[in-house]
Formats: structure tokens, sequence, C-alpha cells
């Protein structure tokens, strides 16, 4: 029908073996995957919510002294809130290694 | 058999529909794939018997990848929305299409990196229809948190998209995720349509927008009813036409210009496939860029070029991608088209004998008449039963409207390369791209008076 030499048959076979093995393993892969979690906001029971938190909470956190405690207040006065945690890079005494010591304590809601 | 690869896709469609209309289950078409494979690998030298396995084995593959595509997996943002419906919800990722302003909101695709809802933060993928209130200045690639209620639309199904957000921007980022070749797609396409409206006015300018760009958001909604009226429309959408122009403008220069034919071939297929993003990737784009792709391959390596086989290639090439594009009503009239001009033409030309009418135009009007009458006849059906609409006068307004509009085209392609090399020069092109549309609406017009020209079933 189709004047195919055998070589060519086999070609067409495998590349159609790897067609179908394809197809199986990305429905296999769909059925099975789960849905991954990044974060659980209710996890963030013990931290502090860094647009609702007062002085007092914000100085009780490892590495967050009064003059930063005031700064970060201050920034959140005048931005209005904080959209992520990393804004908080953009204040003046937070470096990237401060930043890592004090991210886990904090969330924003 | 000269034509193995039309059979193979036949084949392959047929499997889709029948996937598409019996509920089989993967496992089972799977299992049906299998046994077939086995028995093309046991009869591997016997012909006959392997190409009758050959064909069912790449039927069910059609079947198989259909079932594939429909499943969705847990990740997808559309089934966070089974839990999400109608309630505020969080997603970042990217815009994945250029933002069109339309009845005062900005429209565009949104691909999904992030979702949230409940207090939950997934990981997730698939794309978005958004609409943002007002006209909002973003681009291809710009990353984005977005918030607001997610819907369910039956009509993005095909398109492989199911949900509409009408969002709110939570949080803009500095970053560009596009790809460049996309980005550089939709700067080219800023950057012409930006020129097209600069020299010429609304309307002329809202037409050649449609026609050469393949954008219809300024065109007038009683001009898209009277092309419609007359079958026409097609030319107000970028379709293989419009490619076929493309391609034949950008030969025609690199000739000019004296470049050597490999170089040509390789330049017009990038500027193709360009040309293809440019105007967001419609099924009617892909089959004519891959067809005149597969065609300058052909003559480059000195092949005989088989139209048929380029079809099967074209479609082979969209479906393998998205099966579910073998439901659109785009690519369906696409391939139907292309098929009856090629199949039923030269079947007409036998019949009518344009060739004994001794005045050259007449026999070319004749000509013209003989190719609207193929694909009139080829589209007749489909049109019928999904526009309810049945107009005679579509094979004598072809004869005129295509010859004009490919003049159009033509002159819009010439307009935008004055008015970017030359512009000193460029309102002349203008104003007879302003003239040559008028032409076009008032010969539109005056059909459409015509007793019977179209009928609303």
């Amino acid at each position: 029908m189709f004047d195919f030499t055998v070589q060519e048959r086999r070609v067409i076979l495998f590349f159609l073996s790897m067609m179908i093995t394809g197809i199986a393993v990305s429905y296999l892969k769909k059925s099975h995957a789960r849905a991954e979690i990044l974060t659980d906001l209710y996890q963030n029971i013990g931290k502090i919510n860094l647009n609702t938190a007062d002085k007092a909470s914000l100085v009780s956190i490892p590495g967050i002294a009064d003059k930063l405690a005031d700064r970060i207040l201050e920034y959140r006065d005048k931005e209005g809130s904080f959209l992520d945690r990393e804004d908080l890079k953009q204040i003046k005494g937070i470096t990237n290694y401060r930043y890592e010591k004090i991210k886990d304590y904090l969330f924003i809601k | 058999m000269k034509r193995p690869l039309v059979w193979f896709i036949s084949c392959f469609s047929l499997g889709i529909c029948l996937a598409n209309h019996l509920s089989i289950g993967f496992f089972w078409l799977q299992l049906f794939v299998l046994l077939f494979f086995i028995l093309c690998l046991w009869n591997i030298k016997r012909r006959i018997i392997f190409d009758g396995f050959l064909c069912i084995l790449i039927f069910f593959i059609g079947a198989l990848l259909l079932r594939n595509s429909q499943k969705l997996s847990p990740n997808h943002i559309s089934c966070y929305s089974r839990y999400s419906y109608k309630q505020f919800s969080m997603v970042k990722g990217m815009v994945n299409s250029l933002p069109i302003f339309k009845n005062s909101r900005t429209s565009f695709l949104f691909k999904t990196e992030e979702a949230q809802f409940n207090n939950l933060k997934f990981c997730s993928y698939g794309d978005i229809l958004v609409y943002l209130k007002g006209n909002v200045n973003l681009g291809y690639g710009q990353e984005l948190t977005l918030g607001g209620n997610l819907y369910r639309r039956r009509f993005l199904l095909n398109q492989d998209r199911y949900l509409v957000m009408n969002a709110r921007i939570i949080k803009l980022y500095p970053e560009n995720k596009g790809l460049i070749l996309k980005r550089l797609a939709f700067y080219l396409k800023k950057k012409i349509e930006n020129i097209i409206f600069k020299y010429l006015a609304a309307t002329p300018a809202a037409i050649l927008d449609a026609m050469v760009l393949g954008e219809r958001r300024t065109l007038s909604p009683l001009i898209n009813n009277a092309m419609i009226k007359t079958g026409t429309v097609h030319i107000l959408v970028v379709s293989g036409f419009n490619t076929s122009l493309v391609a034949l403008i950008i030969i025609s220069l690199l000739k000019l210009f004296r470049v050597s034919r490999r170089a040509s071939f390789y330049i017009a297929a990038f500027l193709l496939i360009i040309y293809c993003l440019m105007t967001g990737v419609s099924s009617p784009v892909v089959r004519a860029t891959v067809m005149a792709i597969v065609f300058m391959g052909a003559y480059l390596l000195k092949r005989e070029v088989d139209i048929y086989n380029s079809c099967a290639i074209a479609a082979g090439f969209i479906l393998a991608g998205n099966p579910r594009q073998l439901f659109n009503i785009g690519f369906q009239l696409s391939f139907i088209s292309v098929l009856s001009i090629v199949y039923l033409y030269p079947r007409l030309k036998i019949f009518f004998k344009p060739e004994l009418i001794k005045i050259k135009p007449a026999r070319f009007l004749m000509e013209g008449f003989l190719v609207s009458l193929s694909a009139w006849l080829g589209t007749l059906g489909p049109i019928v039963c999904y526009f309810k609409i049945f107009s005679p006068i579509t094979v004598i307004a072809n004869i005129f409207i295509v010859p004009l509009a490919s003049l159009i085209t033509l002159s819009g392609f010439t307009l935008v390369l004055t008015a970017i090399f030359c512009p000193a020069i460029a309102p002349l092109f203008a104003s007879t791209n302003e003239l040559l549309v008028v032409l076009l609406l008032n010969i539109n017009a005056f059909l459409l008076k015509i007793p019977g020209a179209s009928f609303n079933l």
C-alpha cells in the first residue's frame, strides 16, 4: 500500500514507539502528581505579621534592635504596607545576612 | 501510494474524533495501541498487513493523544479553581500575550506559576485569560501577582485554557520573563501598528491593522458584519492568504538584493515564524507557515512539491501540539478551503474550460470565479452549520475583493517599509492605501445590495 522498505518501517515503528512511551509517561505523571503546597499560611502561628506588628513585637525577634524596629515601622508608614518579606531589604541596616536570620520569624498578610 | 502522510493524518484525526465522542478510558486505548504495535512488529515483512495495522495503530495513537491532552495534572490552575470558584484568589506568573485594550478593559493571557487560595500557596501551571479595569500599561513577559475571582468559560476549552479572571494587580515585578523571539515579534507588531495608525485615517487603519496583523479590536462591527454577509471576512483575519503574501514579499525583496537561494530560504523561514508569532499563532497562520516552509524546503532540496502532503505535515504539526484544535472552526475552514481549492479547481477547470476564452482579462476573471467557487463549495457546509448564513454572493465577491485585498496588504507592507526607511514619501503610499480601502468597502456595500446576496438561516 505505502511502498515502505523494511528499514523505513522500522524507523516508523521506532518513532511511534517513542511517541507512545512519551504519551504514557506524560499521562502517568499527570495522574500521580500531587498539588504541591508551597506555603501553608496557617503555619504562621507564632510568627509576627509585618503589616500589623508593633515595636515591642519586632524587638522580640533576634536580630532586630530598637533602631531597626523604628526604621521598619517608618518604612511601613511611608509605603502603606509590606507586600513581600523581601521588601525588608530596602531598609537601611537589613543586609542579606540579617534578612536570612530574621525572615523565618515574620510573615505578611 | 504517493501520499502516506495524508493517510496517516486522516487516521490520526479519525482517532481524535473517536476519542472525543466515545468515553473509552486511557488504559483501554493504551492496550489497543500496544496490541497493534506488536502486530505491526510481528508483520514487519508483510507489506499489506503491516500497512493496515500501521493505519489502525496511528488511529489509536490519535485517540490516546486526545485523552492525554484532556487529562490535567492536579497542579493545573483549573484544578485549583474547583475549590476556589468565585472566591478571591491570587496568582503569580507572567503576561503571556500582547495585552489588548478594548471596551475599557485590558485583556491578556497569563501564564501562572503560583496560586494562592484559602491561605494555601500552591505551585501551578497553565494559562488563564485575565481582564483588568482600564488601560493598563503592561508588556509581554511582565511578571505579576494578580488578585481576583476565577471563572470557568467553555469557549476557551479547545484553546487549552479554562479560566477567566477579573483581576487587579497586587504586585508588579521588574523582571521580564518572556521569550526573546516572542518579545521581538510583539515589539515589531507594536511598531507596525503605530505606523499604520500614524499615517492612515481611523477606518482604513483599522482595516489594514486587521488585514496585516490580525488585530480587530478597532474594527467597526458594521464593517465586520458586512464582510461576513458577503463571505469575505476571511480577508480581515490573518490567514494563509496573508502568510503567502508575506512570504512572496520577503522572497521578492531578497531576490532583488541578490541574496543566495539558500540564505533567502533561512531568512524567509525565520521571518515567517516571527510573523506567525506576531499574529497570535492561530491555526490558519501555523498551517500556512508550515506549508510555506515545506514548499521552500522542497524547492531548495529540488524535491517534488505535493500540496496534500504539505497540508498533512501542517495538520500533524498543529494536532500533535493540541489535538483539540481539530474541533476549532478556524482549523477546519483553513484546511477545508485549501483542500477544496486543490481538489475541485482542476476538475471545475476541465468542466468549464476557461482556456478556451480568448480575451485575457475575461479568462483571468473566469479562473478567479472557479477558484472562488471551489472554496465556496468546500466551505459551504461548515459555514451554514456554524454561522447559520448562506451567501451565494461570496463566489462573485471573492473575485473582486481577494485581488483588491492582496493589493491593500501589499501596499500596507510597502507603507510600513517606506515609513521605516524613507518617511518622507510614506504619506503618498498612505493615500493610495486609503483609496484602495474605500474602493474595497464600496464594492462590498454594492454587492450586499444585490437581491438574494445572503440569507440568514
